[in-house]
């Protein structure tokens, strides 16, 4: 076997399995894109080219415009509050070594328990007649009326919010967990023999060597959040009104509900332009913040 | 109040900054208690939605509907769990997720195994040194 051959076969080796990788990531893609500018429906697909109308569209599409706000806000809330919870819990399960191991196997249970299966148990919660939530506050005399919820455009969101923070802040908790415990012992050492206090040693070392992890961290869950769709499906459908609406479930009801599929790879090409853009921004801002605490 | 060597502890004390966030923090992470029940709180806050579909699992239908009690307040009963294996082929479901389940984790650890690059024992330089001086 002479060397060019020797250098290039385990590229040809590769090659069937990058081709079959490229054709499924790429051709539904590609796809979705040509057919967004199209007029086409399910039986007559690439036919009446109307180019950037579906965008146009999509653009003067206030409803689209409200579920866009809302997968932003419910992700940025979400995620901050989860890393948050996840990094304190992490911290002070951190120093508990005898009790870690059942912690963090109760810690696990949301995690694998199936997100339908998650919903349910929260729809039954935030139930008016019989849910557990209410049940207690008429009992304690801290309501004197059942609350829906999920039937209020003001509490609807919140409660969606807490049930994903239920379900997501394990999570944020295990790997804040394994970032702390991945730390270095010799810089803690350093700083005892100097005498530095609790708050010193939190504030310039923890910190400063975990905050990599926690933005990535924090990264990941926010691109997690900002797909979500089997809470909003389950517990309260978009409604009420359009006060839940999110991007994800506004195009599977586009798409599949009213059976405007073109439209709905319109809006799906600009929801994945927007989070491409948004993951590199929040990427470059990582840079920046490690940059700045250097 | 001076001690044997002459340091005036009332001093250093007064001298001592006001309480700061990081004696907060110590007080809750330091202080075995309270971290504890920090944990229990997030570990009941956890387990308190699994315990409750739990017991409701266990109640009537109609009781389901009227009452949110954590315990069931009449006798419990196995009807939900009878219904659900009699209406449903739920095994058949179990059976389908834990197949592909096991052939997922299966695949992933074996393919994790050959991305670990592979240890050569090579003899000691030294070792080698001191047969051929």
């Amino acid at each position: 076997m002479n060397a060019a051959m020797e250098k290039h076969t385990p590229r040809l080796m590769v090659l069937p399995t990058f081709i079959i990788l490229l054709i499924i990531s790429l051709v539904p893609l590609f796809y979705v894109l040509g057919i967004s500018f199209t007029d086409s429906t399910i039986g007559r697909p690439f036919s009446d080219f109307v180019w950037f109308e579906n965008y146009k569209k999509a653009f003067t599409d206030e409803v689209f415009g409200t579920s866009l706000i809302n997968t932003l806000v419910f992700a940025f809330v979400v995620t901050t509050i989860q890393t948050f919870l996840g990094f304190v819990l992490a911290f002070a399960m951190q120093k508990e070594k005898r009790l870690s191991g059942i912690f963090r196997t109760l810690a696990l249970l949301p995690l694998f328990t199936p997100p339908v299966a998650i919903a349910m148990i929260w729809r039954l919660i935030y139930d008016p007649n019989s849910g557990l939530i209410n049940h207690y506050l008429l009992k304690l005399g801290l309501s004197g009326r059942p609350i829906a919820f999920l039937g209020s455009k003001a509490l609807a969101f919140p409660a969606i919010m807490f049930a994903d923070t239920w379900q997501w802040t394990p999570f944020c908790f295990l790997l804040c967990l394994a970032a702390l415990q991945s730390l270095p012992k010799d810089p803690y050492e350093a700083a005892m023999v100097d005498g530095a206090s609790p708050w010193y040693v939190f504030k310039r070392l923890t910190l400063q060597m975990v905050a990599p992890q926690v933005i990535v961290i924090f990264l990941f869950r926010f691109l997690i959040a900002l797909k979500v769709f089997d809470l909003v499906y389950m517990l309260t459908f978009g409604g009420p009104g359009n006060s839940t609406q999110v991007t994800s479930f506004y195009i599977y009801r586009i798409g599949f509900k009213q059976f405007q599929t073109v439209y709905a790879g319109a809006l799906s090409i600009l929801v994945l332009i927007l989070i491409s853009f948004l993951a590199l921004a929040l990427t470059k801002g990582r840079e920046l913040i490690l940059k700045r605490m250097e | 109040m001076e001690n044997r060597e002459g340091i005036d502890f009332k001093a250093v004390l007064q001298k001592s900054p006001k309480r700061g966030p990081g004696d907060y923090l110590r007080m809750i992470f330091i202080a075995r208690y309270g971290r504890i029940l920090l944990l229990l709180l997030f570990v009941g806050s956890i387990l308190l939605p699994v315990l409750f579909i739990g017991t409701t699992s266990l109640e009537e239908p109609i009781e389901i509907r009227s009452s949110g009690a954590i315990l069931p307040s009449k006798e419990i009963t196995a009807i939900n769990w009878i219904r659900a294996f009699r209406n449903v082929p739920l095994l058949h479901y179990l059976f389908n997720s834990t197949v592909t389940a096991s052939i997922d984790t299966t695949y992933g650890r074996k393919s994790e195994r050959e991305r670990k690059p592979r240890t050569v024992h090579s003899p000691s330089p030294y070792l080698a040194q001191e047969n051929n001086p």
